[in-house]
């Protein structure tokens, strides 16, 4: 699993879709592959297998949990802003969450095999703190600053002020102002709020980093698999072929049901859906990004 | 700043973010409880609300207080 790399992803996506998706959704889109199952995993026999896998909640960090949210927000809401967040945060989780030990599955129901590259191991078993310590001292750690960096290099005018004022609220209006008026918070505090997602992702990645040096004295492992420490604990035991045949196949399946899911229900809820006044949508790729 | 609420819009004061060095001062402040209390603070619900928390509604509470006693 990541860490502190899903807050940092927040801003780079948004400044990558602009005002055509609500920041608020966007990290509640992150949030949401472990939103409810994270305490479980901790707790069960089988951390990486629950977590993960199928029997589990694995389909927790697949598309189609994304896709499913984002359809029951747009019906609900008919916020469009808010069905393309949710919807790019939670696949932005899925895809950030392949680079673990025990991967993800992606396409679940059609392939439920886990699609990994063991960049660093998924530690989940050795609790909560023991999963903290093992992250920050594999690539999972250098993985978080990689995010960080971008987020400085190419996404830092996404947490000023001018930027909050002229793209953050304008994109989800209706959020915004219902935190504006209900918690009576100007726009410092909603800024502070916008900001905190980033401030929350910097601090716990120093602390646990610094945990881990000082406190637990784990060696730092940077290498691909590491920690060494940690057992391995890969889900499936299929080959490289495998993976890519089966995964193809489950990734052809779901292209399929998502169109006929869009041309049977989604367009027309998209269609029924709404904008706020300052957004252009156009078609295609152009309807999300800018 | 216009923050639209449906059909009413309000004007309110522009924003000015605190300087540099409030978040940095902040973030030695958050990194170091994090590091004592660990999922006390370093989780999903006091991490991003610490900011705000901290930088904007205790002020205005201490400063509630002040002009309350001082009255």
């Amino acid at each position: 699993m990541s860490w502190a790399a899903h807050e940092f992803e927040n801003y780079f996506l948004q400044k990558h879709v602009g005002l055509k998706a609500s920041f608020l959704a966007i990290a509640l889109g992150t949030f949401g592959p472990d939103l409810f199952t994270k305490a479980f995993v901790y707790a069960s026999d089988d951390p990486a297998q629950f977590h993960r896998g199928w029997p589990g909640v694995g389909f927790t960090h697949s598309f189609i949990f994304g896709l499913v949210g984002a359809t029951l927000v747009l019906a609900t809401t008919r916020s469009r802003s808010w069905a393309v967040g949710i919807l790019i945060g939670q696949w932005a989780h899925v895809l950030t969450d392949i680079c673990d030990s025990a991967g993800v599955m992606p396409f679940f129901p059609f392939s439920t095999e886990p699609v990994t590259i063991g960049m660093w191991k998924h530690a989940a078993s050795l609790g909560r703190y023991g999963d903290a310590t093992a992250y920050y001292s594999s690539l999972g750690g250098v993985w978080d600053l990689f995010w960080l960096l971008m987020l400085a290099a190419f996404a830092s005018r996404t947490l000023r002020p001018s930027y909050f004022r002229n793209v953050i609220v304008p994109a989800d209006p209706r959020a915004w102002g219902w935190l504006h008026r209900r918690l009576r918070l100007p726009e410092q505090g909603l800024l502070l709020l916008y900001q905190g997602f980033c401030f929350y992702g910097l601090g716990r990645m120093t602390a646990w980093f610094l945990r881990a040096r000082f406190a637990d004295r784990a060696p730092f492992q940077p290498v691909w698999g590491g920690p060494r420490y940690v057992q391995g604990n890969d889900l499936s035991d299929a080959g490289p072929l495998e993976v890519i045949v089966r995964t193809g196949v489950g990734g052809a399946l779901f292209v399929v049901f998502v169109v006929l899911c869009w041309r049977l229900v989604l367009r027309r809820l998209w269609d029924r859906g709404e904008d706020p006044p300052s957004v252009n949508r156009g078609r295609g790729p152009a309807a999300i990004f800018h | 700043m216009s923050v639209r609420s449906g059909a009413e819009d309000e004007e309110v004061a522009p924003a000015t973010a605190p300087p540099l060095a409030a978040y940095v001062a902040l973030l030695v402040v958050y990194v170091a409880l994090g590091y004592l209390l660990k999922s006390v603070v370093l989780n999903w619900i006091v991490g991003p609300l610490f900011l705000l928390a901290v930088l904007y509604l205790m002020p205005r509470l201490l400063g509630r207080r002040g002009s309350g006693d001082g009255g």
